[in-house]
């Protein structure tokens, strides 16, 4: 494991931690949400490292590059979906924020206390 | 000769919604027919496949690409079984939207619903975890919107809490299937199963961690249920239907696919993996079978019930033995069923009282026969009472406990006779006790139609159980028997 590499792991797990923290300590909707993709792009980052390769290259062309030095093509498919649900779910969070704004007039959930938590 | 395939219910669901999308803004009219006529669809499809799967399994690869190179939806008895239950209980509920002269925002309710519908028939039948894990979210999605449907701020803060749970834990997930397939380089359920002895031990530990604190959210268990009594007693009650009997149900068959089949070379984790939801399980029954006990509110009770629920039908489906395992499928289908009246029938209270309050509706159901029959035998049928699906689903899980973890089946006896305490009293409250409300409720005939379906096929189940054994016991020999599951999933067997 290079250097670089392990720092890219300190990384993920850095932002799930810091994304967690958030979700579960912020008091604002939209602080909340951020806490969330961070959270996300941690994961995303994650499924990126794990298909990396010191030096290597993406395999598009293929001409006198040994198979050896070829990055995992499948995780960068697989980070393509994430991200985009990522999205969804954060355009989806963002809405959901707009009503819960509408209905009560602020965005802290402490003041949403219609139901019992 | 049309041969039947299992990405139909996919692409039918999928269409469906599209076309609902496309002419929504020229003949918003028939666009209400759509769910009822693809989720039938769907039912005999997955009805076909039920019945070819314990001769020649269905299995289809998605796109050509043989595993464990592409994706492949698999039709074993499990995935076909709960395939069908998912689209049986989707198609009555949408049978209740045939009262609609549909608004463009419940248009869009629906089409939410068909893509809800969509991902948990998916997450049943496919055989790739990274595409579990799609279905997931798209499924979890749609549900975030519908639950905000709920009227007024109770909805949008339901909603809010189901996302950012189920964001969390779809997350969780997620970084479960990146380790496993950063250490085997593959994705494919039944490729795994013979790789998995090649992980070490502390991966394979913390991807079972991450896919049992994820799935445990998703269906409800104890500690990680927060988001569920909200849902049910926010979101609008088809939809507090829907997620009690096919989402938490999906849930939990991912947990009992990874304990049963990708795990199934791991000795070591298996036995943790073992306690640690037959804990959960545990837990879960005790918890939410005696928080429902001091509800007022009918839907928290409910929801609580239905987290109680969860936790029996864990047990048995991880518990290895037959006869619990079939109990448990029962169980998930009479649970299912019955839960759909028992939830709508709190939209007749709030629509005619404005309260949920079971102190103030009082005698509430009496002056209307025909909502108290579908009531009372719902109740009846989680209960576990016979003639209803529920008695041999409770008897045959009981049973197959007692035999070899005989504290366990007292715990759960224990909980149904708590369980039998609050619904009895909230019949007698709602049905028998005298109230000053003697107002008949209007009905709708679509309404009493779906209840009445639902009531139908409880008592036809619950007099011949023996139309599903098969099905059940091979069910159980997918799961129990990996190099069985291995052979379908790779398309040595059948079609």
């Amino acid at each position: 494991m290079s250097d670089l590499g392990t720092l890219y792991y300190i990384n993920v797990v850095a932002m799930v931690v810091i994304g967690l923290y958030i979700v579960l300590t912020k008091r604002n909707v939209l602080k909340i949400l951020i806490g969330l993709d961070i959270l996300g792009t941690g994961v995303n980052l994650l499924i990126v490292v794990i298909g990396y390769i010191e030096g290597g290259t993406a395999p598009i062309y293929t001409a006198g590059i040994s198979p050896a030095k070829f990055v995992d093509p499948l995780p960068q498919a697989l980070v393509l979906t994430a991200i985009v649900i990522d999205a969804a779910v954060l355009a989806m969070a963002i809405s959901i924020a707009i009503r819960l704004y509408k209905e009560f007039g602020t965005l802290d959930v402490r003041k949403m206390r219609l139901l019992k938590w | 000769m049309v041969t039947i395939v299992p990405s139909l219910i996919i692409a039918s669901l999928l269409g469906g919604a599209f076309v609902m999308t496309a002419v929504a803004p020229f003949i918003r009219r028939i666009t209400k027919y759509v769910p009822s006529i693809v989720l039938l669809f769907n039912v005999l499809i997955s009805l076909g496949l039920l019945l070819k799967s314990t001769n020649e399994p269905v299995v289809e690869f998605i796109g050509g690409w043989e595993p464990p190179y592409g994706i492949n939806l698999v039709a074993g008895p499990m995935g076909s079984f709960l395939a069908l239950i998912i689209s049986l209980i989707a198609f009555l509920i949408s049978l209740s939207f045939l009262k609609y002269e549909p608004t463009i925002e419940e248009v869009k309710f629906m089409i939410l619903f068909m893509l809800s519908v969509l991902g948990a028939s998916g997450l049943v039948l496919t055989g790739d975890i990274f595409n579990l894990f799609v279905f997931l979210e798209l499924m979890t999605i749609s549900a975030y919107a519908l639950v905000a449907y709920g009227r007024g701020g109770e909805g949008a803060e339901a909603g809010f809490k189901y996302l950012l749970a189920g964001s969390v834990a779809a997350n969780f997930y997620l970084i479960s299937v990146i380790l496993i397939y950063a250490s085997l380089g593959s994705l494919n359920m039944a490729d795994l199963v013979t790789r998995m002895t090649m992980l070490k031990h502390g991966v394979a530990l913390a991807s079972m961690l991450f896919l049992v604190i994820g799935f445990a959210t998703e269906s409800e268990l104890f500690p990680l249920h927060g988001w569920a009594p909200d849902v049910y007693t926010g979101a609008p009650p088809s939809i507090a239907a829907l997620v009690s009997g096919v989402l938490v149900s999906a849930s939990l068959y991912v947990l009992a696919r990874f304990f049963y089949t990708v795990f199934a070379e791991l000795n070591t984790l298996r036995s943790e993996m073992f306690a640690m939801l037959m804990l959960l399980g545990v837990l879960t029954v005790l918890f939410g079978e005696t928080v429902a006990l001091v509800q007022r509110d009918y839907r928290r009770m409910l929801g609580y019930s239905s987290i109680g629920a969860a936790g029996i039908i864990l047990i048995g489906l991880i518990s290895e033995i037959l006869y619990a395992f079939i109990g448990a499928l029962l169980l998930i289908v009479a649970h299912g069923f019955a839960k759909v009246p028992l939830f709508m029938m709190s939209k007749h209270l709030e629509e005619k009282y404005g309260t949920r309050d079971m102190e103030k509706v009082k005698g509430a159901f009496k002056a209307n026969p025909k909502l108290a029959i579908p009531l009372v035998a719902g109740s009846l049928t989680i209960l576990g009472m016979p003639p209803f699906l529920g008695f041999w689903g409770k008897l045959l899980l009981i049973y197959g406990l007692a035999l070899k973890y005989p504290i366990i089946a007292l715990i759960i006896l224990l909980a149904s006779i708590v369980e039998a305490a609050y619904y009895l009293r909230m019949l007698h409250r709602l049905v028998i006790q005298d109230g000053e409300l003697k107002k008949q409720i209007k009905i709708d005939t679509v309404e009493l139609v779906t209840y009445y379906a639902f009531l139908a096929l409880l008592i036809i189940l619950g007099i011949l159980p023996m139309l599903l054994s098969p099905y059940l016991a091979g069910a159980f020999i997918e799961l129990s028997n990996p190099s069985f599951y291995i052979k379908v999933a790779m398309g040595v067997m059948g079609g």
